[in-house]
């Protein structure tokens, strides 16, 4: 009998969280149930968490073959770098620049890339977006790289 | 008569000009989300909640409904003419929808589902006036015991819902419930699973969860599959006859209209229900009783009406358990009541006491919003359908940066975009392993409430656990809760059953 693979690792990230939920709850004075202190509820959530975890680990060894597990690598770190690089820029570039890096590094997420149309692409979501949400909605962000500070 | 003084009340709420002009912007904005795919209605939702924080609290609430039932609507468009359901609740329309427009009755089938959807929001905006009141009085006489059962229920039926693996999507909700402790615990003041980071102090802002899981987790996996060429029925193809309506169809398409109306409605008040569930039951009835069902699948014009009617009904209850007990009954509502505390308003029994304007000013606008997606869409079809046409791949980099430049305005912090970065590449490993992240967020807005009442009712018993069950009301509804599951496990153990026996 094959093991689901997917079915597998999904319990043993329930189990992990479960188990993480009960060890930062550590520290928390439990209290009792008529006096519930702050440890009490996640305690109680960490131990199902973990029960719950297992079960669907223990399932996976019942059921046949389960879907391939198939990982977008590429949409996925170009995505969360784009993000990444928002966060990061954004309080020391200015709106701008940030922008303009997001979208070109977002881009290449797809596999067709061309340079003339991610230029021409960032460009035009930046300045729709600096439209609509610095000018528009008043959204305070630093429009311009920020010297002078650091 | 209370009844028309209430509704009085609201349309004189709704009807004033800013609120309809942010109700125009709201259906707009959720057809287009309905129209394009790759953005569902809880990630735009999510996305455009920071826009509204200047809002008054009734506008925003009014917009943010309009583009929950105008995505809706959206998303049966792009079903009938694409055979591509922008969102769950259309995917049934795209089977009858879509081979009506394929034998060239797009405009017939277009016309049916709008119609339809009219006729059912009006009922449903009808239902909840009459229905609310009630129930509030009712919820007033809850205490935490009973609060607690509720929400239990609400979980479960979250859990039921879910696709794929119940024992999955129950993880998923504690494991929200967990996210939802995140930050300073209210009664004693300590910092619970903030890991010394300021910025988690207040807990984990609801808008970075929400887009991240649903936002950027969609777009990554929309991106995993190759843009397709689809059939697209424009005008250059085939003439959209739209007001090509005949006796017959209206004969069958009436009475298929008032069942779907009748159990959306009725399938949407129930926690877990939305929209979704009252559109798979209207097309299952109305394939059941037809005297040819065979003509199902091939274009039936009942296979449209039906389930559009059930799933706008639906969509228009389901907001009773959210106002009245404060209970979201699916992941929209789960973001109007994250959007509702933010503007200081507690859903629950007492809003319609507290504030009058702002609920029956809702409810109204639900009926104004109905009517301008008719009045706006009709002629503008050919305009939604030229927006399909529109590649994903010049499309996501805006998505992209609307959902951090959203995620930034919550309160000007580069962190909340950090983690929007951490939700997405959980919300995409969960897609990946098959857990739908819809009842994750359910526990995480329910969380905090849930220990609440959880330390009331204990306190209050003297840490006797069995008031839950003591207690009549709160039994009853623990017992609902249990029958849910035990009904959605049922065939999941006959079929372990049968599994064992071939084995022996």
């Amino acid at each position: 009998m094959k093991t689901d693979r997917v079915n597998l690792i999904s319990g043993a990230m329930f189990a992990t969280f479960g188990v993480l939920a009960l060890l930062l709850s550590a520290d928390l004075p439990a209290g009792s149930a008529a006096r519930m202190g702050p440890g009490y509820f996640p305690r109680v959530l960490g131990f199902l968490l973990i029960a719950f975890g297992l079960l669907v680990a223990f399932a996976a060894r019942r059921s046949e073959g389960g879907e391939e597990l198939r990982i977008a690598w590429r949409p996925l770190a170009s995505l969360t770098l784009a993000i990444v690089l928002f966060s990061v820029l954004l309080p020391r570039a200015g709106l701008l620049l940030t922008l303009l890096a997001m979208c070109a590094v977002s881009r290449a997420a797809r596999p067709e890339y061309s340079w003339r149309e991610t230029l021409v692409l960032s460009a035009a979501v930046t300045v729709l977006c600096a439209a609509v949400f610095h000018y528009g909605l008043g959204v305070q962000m630093p429009m311009w790289p920020v010297s002078g500070q650091e | 008569m209370e009844l028309l003084s209430n509704l009085a009340l609201g349309f004189s709420v709704a009807l004033t000009v800013k609120n309809v002009l942010y109700c125009f912007i709201g259906t707009l904005i959720g057809t287009l989300v309905g129209v394009l795919p790759g953005l569902g209605p809880v990630a735009t939702i999510a996305l455009l909640l920071p826009l509204t924080y200047s809002l008054e609290p009734t506008t925003a609430l009014i917009m943010l409904a309009g583009i929950y039932y105008g995505a809706q609507y959206g998303g049966s468009t792009t079903a009938i003419l694409v055979n591509l359901p922008g969102e769950t609740s259309s995917v049934v329309t795209a089977i009858d929808g879509y081979q009506m427009a394929r034998r060239g009755r797009a405009g017939t089938a277009l016309l049916t589902a709008a119609l339809g959807s009219f006729f059912a929001g009006t009922v449903g905006t009808l239902l909840i006036a009459a229905f609310a009141p009630p129930l509030a009085t009712l919820a007033l006489t809850f205490g935490p015991a009973e609060y607690f059962a509720l929400m239990v229920v609400g979980l479960i039926a979250a859990v039921v819902m879910a696709r794929g693996s119940i024992v999955k999507a129950i993880a998923m909700v504690i494991l929200g419930l967990l996210l939802g402790l995140v930050g300073t615990d209210v009664q004693s003041g300590t910092e619970r699973f903030t890991l010394n980071i300021p910025e988690l102090m207040d807990g984990i802002d609801f808008v970075v969860v929400a887009m991240g899981l649903f936002g950027i987790a969609e777009i990554i996996n929309n991106l995993e599959t190759r843009e397709e060429e689809r059939e697209v029925f424009t005008e250059g193809k085939q003439k959209l006859k739209l007001w090509h309506f005949t006796r017959e169809d209206f004969r069958r398409a009436w009475p298929a209209t008032l069942r779907g109306t009748a159990l959306g409605s009725v399938l949407g008040i129930l926690p877990g229900g939305g929209a979704v569930l009252g559109s798979f039951a209207s097309y299952m009835l109305e394939k059941k009783i037809s005297p040819d069902p065979s003509r199902f699948g091939n274009g039936a014009i009942e296979g449209v009406a039906g389930p559009e009617s059930a799933n706008n009904a639906g969509a228009q209850t389901s907001f009773i358990p959210m106002l009245t007990l404060g209970l979201p009954a699916n992941a929209i509502m789960a973001i109007m009541v994250g959007a509702l505390t933010i503007h200081n308003i507690q859903p629950g029994p007492q809003i319609m006491s507290a504030n009058p304007a702002l609920f029956w000013g809702l409810i109204a606008s639900m009926w104004v919003g109905n009517l301008l997606l008719v009045i706006l869409n009709l002629p503008l079809i050919g305009l939604w359908v030229k927006l399909l046409s529109v590649k994903y791949r010049l499309l996501y980099p805006a998505i992209l940066a609307i959902c951090a430049i959203g995620v930034y305005s919550v309160s000007n912090s580069a962190f909340l975009v950090l983690m929007m970065a951490i939700f997405g590449v959980l919300g995409y490993a969960f897609s990946k392993l098959g857990c739908e992240p819809a009842p994750l967020l359910l526990g995480f807005v329910l969380g905090p409430m849930m220990e609440e009442y959880l330390r009331r009712a204990l306190t209050l018993s003297r840490g006797d656990p069995t008031v839950f069950v003591t207690r009549p009301l709160s039994a009853a509804l623990l017992a609902v809760a249990v029958l849910m599951l035990a009904a959605m496990m049922a065939p999941m153990w006959a079929r372990r059953r049968e599994e064992a026996f071939q084995e022996d």
